[in-house]
């Protein structure tokens, strides 16, 4: 039986992972680069933008998601995202903000799309029923308007009316 | 090694050399860049790095690639050295994502790009425009709403016709493929007043069939009735019916206040009998 090939991803902070070629082939950017490379060796293919922490997590995602294809997630969210995703991906977003976000980050440089639609569905979640001030609160977000704005803004100028 | 050229050997692609001057600009804040190839018809992008002040060596490639003259005018700066390519490519990542957009496209996005990259609060500059459209393209409308009283660059981004397009490409009726992207050009024609009207109007109703909340068809089961593939039907499939005595089908579905046309399509063969009478 032929061994599974194995590829070498190397993390910001210097952090070998070796995973399943055909794990991590669910990253666009790691199949482009593994396009070009030589079949028979074990490449190793630097991540430049990612720390260990959260790329062992987009392992930990990849090795699971590789065999069961996540469900799309509908927009726009209804409810919290934990009543439309599995019992997996709920596990798997039980983690602190920061780490969430560098997820995101890292979904978007390695070009995962469902890891990126996941993470950025649970940032909306948290993001639903919040007031204006939460909101900041959350993401450390200045209040750049004037009282004058905000009460034009809260008035008259809404984006968008509600039904 | 000539000044202001940044080598490095790279395990994996070997050799590339990038143009340092062209990062000067970039000093004291923090800025993106990507290496874009061209092959064929598609473009590729293989790296892809945040910098701040200076470039990190560990991130350049060798493009093995004959780069296009006509990528030149997208940003893109290289000269020919010894034989080596050196290039660059300031910031402005976010175009380079969707490999769809066309200059017309992000005309109206790219300065918020910009205003995201140089942003001062760190939520916003990290993620960037092209996550945080991601993130709001999950919101219904009220809480875009609160969204849109949080600051002003959110503000901006959320009523920028790059995010409104998304919003109606993603939330509101799914046209069949062979529509769509004759739908996609006319969205990007129109004004913005006009693409919020059609959000607000068309928003969160039917699409794909996903919102069907039961649907059965008695005697489904590839016997008397056979689901075969459709590109011309919304639902993307179609069902074939073989032969039956009776037949009976119905759908339970949620959706707001508003008026609505029901329609069943379907198409006889020239064997088919009762239905065709």
């Amino acid at each position: 039986m032929s061994e599974t090939k194995q590829v070498e991803l190397t993390s910001k902070d210097k952090v070998s992972f070796k995973v399943d070629r055909d794990v991590i082939l669910m990253s666009g950017l790691v199949k482009d680069m593994l396009e070009e490379g030589d079949e028979d060796e074990t490449p190793i293919i630097p991540i430049p933008n990612v720390d260990s922490k959260p790329l062992q997590k987009v392992i930990e995602y990849c090795q699971y998601h590789h065999k069961e294809p996540a469900q799309e997630i509908e927009k726009p969210l209804k409810g919290k995202i934990e009543d439309v995703i599995c019992d997996w991906d709920k596990k798997f977003l039980e983690i602190d903000q920061s780490l969430l976000i560098e997820l995101i980050m890292a979904a978007n440089y390695l070009n995962i799309k469902d890891l990126l639609d996941l993470t950025c569905a649970k940032v909306a979640s948290m993001i639903k029923g919040k007031s204006p001030e939460q909101i900041r609160e959350m993401f450390g977000i200045e209040n750049d308007f004037t009282p004058e704005e905000e009460a034009k803004i809260r008035e008259e100028n809404k984006w968008c009316e509600e039904a | 090694m000539k000044k202001g050229v940044v080598k490095e050997i790279h395990p994996f692609y070997g050799e590339v050399s990038l143009n340092r001057g062209s990062f000067e600009g970039m000093e004291g804040s923090s800025g993106k860049i990507s290496f874009i190839v061209k092959k064929g018809k598609q473009f590729r992008r293989i790296c892809f790095a945040a910098c701040k002040g200076d470039v990190q060596n560990e991130q350049l490639f060798k493009l093995e690639w004959k780069i296009h003259q006509d990528i030149e005018h997208r940003g893109w700066n290289f000269v020919e050295i010894d034989g080596r390519l050196e290039f660059s490519h300031l910031g402005k990542d976010e175009e380079w994502m969707n490999e769809k957009l066309t200059n017309e496209y992000i005309e109206d996005v790219e300065p918020i790009v910009e205003k995201f990259i140089s942003s001062k609060l760190e939520m916003i500059s990290v993620l960037g425009a092209y996550n945080w459209q991601n993130i709001l393209s999950y919101l219904h409308v009220k809480d875009l709403n609160t969204c849109y009283q949080t600051c002003k660059i959110m503000r901006e981004l959320i009523s920028s016709r790059d995010f409104l397009i998304k919003l109606i490409e993603s939330q509101c009726i799914t046209l069949p493929e062979m529509y769509y992207q004759e739908s996609q050009r006319n969205l990007k024609h129109c004004k913005k007043i006009d693409l919020l009207k059609l959000y607000y109007d068309r928003r969160d109703k039917l699409s794909w069939g996903r919102k069907l909340n039961g649907s059965y068809i008695i005697w489904l089961n590839e016997n008397y009735w056979k689901t075969k593939k459709s590109s011309s039907s919304v639902f993307g499939k179609i069902i074939k019916l073989s032969s039956v005595w009776w037949f009976d089908f119905g759908a339970t579905l949620t959706l707001r206040r508003g008026r609505y046309k029901v329609s069943l399509r379907y198409k006889t063969t020239s064997n088919a009998c009762g239905l065709a009478d």
